[in-house]
Formats: structure tokens, sequence, C-alpha cells
């Protein structure tokens, strides 16, 4: 098998790791919340866990994109 | 696997998660006691020191024994409990049973010679990946668990909690082609499809072959099971297409490959450059994983261009079992790779001060919830692009039906073959990409898992060989460029 160039391939993970940044940002608050929503019914503690859960998912959605575009950065 | 499982089975059914626990407690006695036994019988039978022969001999009582008391009187002590619950104790007990028969068969049907690598293992993990979907959506639903069902209920809900005028011209065209996917509650099929194309009564889609066998046997409760759980159907039918074509098209082992060995070839090829870029000297032991998650998803998408079959992918209860397959063996994957104590410090972000130390209780949840959100953004997206597209179909399709009622056959005719094949071709494209982007996805979570060089963060690394194990499986050491 040849040898393949480092750039494409460098492009193709780019190309992963950028796709999955809207998913991330838009999905990890609602799955912040949904699982404060669960535990809120489970402990009787609604509405704190919901939006303590909220917040930390913007939080980790933000944070996992960091993450992401510094990978995606990364030439190597 | 049965963790998962009694973790699904435990909010509704307490005890037979606990049932399933054990049967799988017992099961791996079971295996532990065989494997003893079998060296102690190997060992007595080849000693030829007769005081070996003997001491090898009183171990396997002594083992048997214990086996007795252990396995069976623990079997015998649960029929005695009553809050046994049978069908998850014999689902516990069958699973590593199903998983060496499956092993077993696939090692039968492999080739003798490889053109390439990775296949034997890419049907092997297939079929692994192929049991452990069809276990985890079956046990969804056994579970009573669907995810695009308590979607559509819940539309349902909010649609009567909604006044009637909120939603004018909802009825559906009478005649039309498309059926509706009724809520579990409610009469098991051929609702009228409330609703319509707005989408108020749930998701429509065109009737398949189960469909039509349903209405033909309406009494046989095989048929009537098969109709119910039909996305498991299509999934095992896309499981069992691709295997034969890997038998069929890859056993022989020609000089010239023919056109499908061919493009098999060329696709494990091609993906191979695209995961060794990113996992480097990981590659080859992920490599099957994600080629067997690949050709999967890309044979369920594209079966459901078949006139008659369905994408299993066009709910969320398949895309979502793939996932969690998938988040498991990342997970898995980072405790292997890492230890349980870097697993753990991966999941606390790395602190290495006082800050760090100090943002921890912030950081932990954060973290998991950053892991928690990788399956349901793979599940969601594959869902949401394959259940766009059959959607789009059965619009078109359902507007060439009101035509033909309407006798306008010259209206009628360019959409049913114009416009419904073009995005059949982007049906097949689209499943194709969205397969690619499943198992890329796949790569870059195990890549961000995996243990990486230290710069300034420590998960946020790229493996060590990148750049120089791109396009092929480091089966030699690569020499460094400086």
């Amino acid at each position: 098998m040849t040898e393949k160039d480092p750039k494409k391939v460098t492009a193709w993970r780019q190309v992963g790791l950028l796709t999955t940044i809207p998913f991330i940002l838009a999905l990890a608050p609602i799955v912040g919340y949904l699982l404060g929503q669960y535990l809120d019914n489970r402990f009787h503690t609604r509405p704190w866990l919901s939006v303590i859960l909220l917040a930390l998912g913007f939080v980790a959605g933000v944070r996992e994109t960091v993450n992401i575009i510094k990978l995606s950065q990364r030439e190597d | 696997m049965a963790l998962a499982f009694a973790g699904l089975l435990a909010p509704s059914r307490p005890f037979g998660a606990a049932s399933l626990l054990l049967g799988q407690l017992l099961a791996a006695l079971n295996f532990l006691f065989l494997e003893r036994l079998v060296k102690l019988f190997t060992q007595a039978s080849l000693s030829k020191a007769p005081a070996d022969a003997a001491g090898a001999r009183a171990g396997v009582l002594g083992w048997g024994g214990l086996k007795m008391a252990v396995v069976y009187g623990g079997a015998f002590a649960l029929t005695r409990w009553n809050r046994l619950e049978i069908w998850p104790l014999v689902a516990g007990l069958s699973i590593p049973l199903a998983a060496i028969f499956l092993k077993a068969v696939m090692l039968a049907l492999a080739p003798r010679r490889s053109p390439f690598g990775a296949r034997k293992s890419v049907g092997s993990t297939l079929a692994l990946a192929l049991l452990a979907g069809a276990l985890l959506a079956g046990g969804l639903a056994a579970a009573g668990v669907h995810p695009s069902r308590a979607l559509a209920q819940r539309t349902v809900t909010q649609e009567e909690a909604t006044p009637p005028a909120a939603h004018p011209g909802a009825t559906a065209p009478e005649g039309s082609a498309a059926h509706t996917v009724s809520p579990p509650n409610a009469p098991p099929h051929d609702v009228p499809a409330e609703g319509g194309e707005h989408g108020g009564g749930g998701e429509q889609h065109l009737p398949n072959w189960l469909t039509i066998l349903n209405d033909w046997l309406p009494g046989n409760p095989a048929v009537h099971w098969m109709h119910e759980n039909e996305y498991l159907v299509f999934a095992w039918i896309a499981g069992l297409v691709f295997l034969a074509i890997i038998v069929i098209f890859m056993k022989r082992d020609a000089l010239v490959p023919g056109p499908v060995q061919n493009a098999i070839e060329w696709v494990v090829e091609s993906m191979e450059d695209v995961v060794g870029g990113m996992l480097g000297k990981h590659t080859h032991r992920y490599f099957p994983f994600i080629m067997a998650i690949f050709f999967y998803i890309l044979t369920m998408n594209m079966i459901g261009i078949i006139p008659g079959f369905k994408s299993a992918t066009s709910t969320l209860d398949v895309t979502l079992a793939l996932a969690l397959i998938t988040f498991l063996f990342v997970q898995v994957s980072g405790i292997r790779n890492l230890g349980i104590l870097g697993y753990l410090d991966h999941l606390a972000g790395s602190p290495r001060d006082v800050v760090g130390f100090a943002m921890l209780p912030v950081m932990i949840p954060v973290h998991i919830l950053g892991e928690l959100v990788k399956p349901v953004s793979l599940s969601c997206r594959l869902f949401g692009n394959i259940f766009g597209e059959d959607t789009l179909i059965v619009v078109f399709v359902g507007v060439a039906a009101l035509c033909l009622k309407a006798s306008l056959t010259a209206l009628a005719v360019p959409p049913m073959l114009g416009i419904t094949a073009l995005f059949m071709l982007l049906q097949t494209l689209t499943s194709i990409v969205q397969a690619l982007i499943f198992s890329l996805l796949t790569t870059v979570y195990l890549y961000m898992m995996l243990p990486h060089e230290s710069h300034d963060h420590g998960h946020e690394h790229a493996p060590a060989d990148v750049p120089h194990v791109s396009g092929s499986f480091p089966t030699e050491p690569k020499e460094v460029k400086s």
C-alpha cells in the first residue's frame, strides 16, 4: 500500500472533528437539562438540578468545542 | 452488556435486573470452573509421572465437586427464590453462550487467506457488533424503551393539548400511500394518518413487506411481532445481507478481484487511511470495530432504497443502540488504555494545580456531560438524516398517489418517476456520507480518549506517531522523520 499524504489525513481529521461542533453545542445543554429533569423528579428538587445541569451543559458544550478546535488545529 | 441490560431493566423491574445479573454470574462461574477442569483433565491425561496424574485427578474431583456445589447449588437456590424472573435469568445465562456460538460461526465462515489484513477481524467484529446491537435493541424493546415512540407519544400529547384550530388542513389525504406509526397504546396499525404531512400523528412511512404480510396474516403472532418490531427485523436483515456479501464475494482468493471485492477493498483501504491518520499506532486494534460499524450502518441505510424495505436507521431506537455501543466501546477503550486512575483523571479534566483541583466539583459533571453528549449527537444526526430522506420520498409518493386518485396521471408520473428517483439518488449519497460520518466520529471520540503526548493539556493531544502511519497498519516500526 502506498504512503498517503499526511495533509490529506489531517484534512480528514479536521472534517471529522469540526462537523461535531454544531451537535455538541446544541445537544450539551439539552442533555444537561433532560438529565436535570430526571434527577429533579427522582429527588424532588425541581427546578434546581435542571437549571444547574443546563448551565453545566452550556459550559460542557463550549469546553468540548474549544478542545475540538484545538485538536483540529494541530498540524501533525 | 449484561450490566447495560440490567441498568435498562432496573427502574421498571429490579428483580428482573437482579435475575439477569445472577444468570450472568452463574454463567461466568460455570466457564471459570470449566476452564480449570479442562486444564486439569489435560494435565491428568498427558502427565507421565503417576504422582502428577494422581494429583491432577484429585484436582478434577475437587474442582468438579466445587463446581457442582457452587454452580448447580446456586442454580437450585435461585429456583427457590420466589422473586426470580425466569426470562431475564435465561438471558443472563445465554449471553456468553450466544457470543461463543457467533464467534464459532464466524471462525467457520472466515476465509482461508485474507486479501487484506483486517478482513477476518472485520467479519468477526461485525458479527459481534450485530449481536450486541440486536441484543441491545431487543433489550430496549423488552424493557419498553422506545425513544422514537416516546417522542411520537409526546408529540401526540402536545397536539391533543393544542386547539384543533391551530392545525388547518391537518387531515391526511385519503388514499395516500403513507402509514402512520401509532403510539404504543393505540390500535396496532393502519390508523388514519391524522396530521397528514404536517406530522401531527407521528412519523409517516411507506408500507413495507412486513406491513403487507401483517395485513395478509392478521392473526399470526410471529408476523405481528415482526410488524411491531420492524426496525429490529430490518436491522437483522441488513446485517445478514452484509455478512452474505462478505462470505460470497470476499471468500474467493481471486488474483484479479471482481467488482464487488474490488469496491469493498477500495473502501477498506480508503477508510484505513483516514482512521490510521487519527489513531496512529492504535489503528490495528480499533479498525475492525470502526469498519464493522461503517458497513453495518451503510447496509442499513442502503437497504431502505429497495422498494418494500426500510432503513433501520430511520428510527431513534436503532441509532441510539448503535451510539450506546460506540459510547461503551470508547469508554472501555479509555479505561484499558489509561487505566482506572488515568480514566478518572481524564474525567476530572487532568487537574495539575490548586485551581484545577478547586474546580473539580464543577469540572467532573462538565466532563461527564461532555461524554454523554457524544452518543446523543451521533444518534440524532444519523436518525435525523435518514428519517428526513425517507420522509421526503414518502411525501413525493403521497403527492403522486393523490394525483393518481384525482385522475391526473400526467401530473402523477413525473413526480413518481423523476423526483422520487432523484431523492433516491440523494438517499444513496446521504447513506454513504452518514455511515462515513458515524464511523469517522467514532474514530474522533476514540482519538480524544486514547493517551496522547503531553503538550499543553492532559488529554487533548495527538498520538505520537500520527504523521507516520497514515495509510497502513503499523505492522512494522516506521522510521521517524525529523
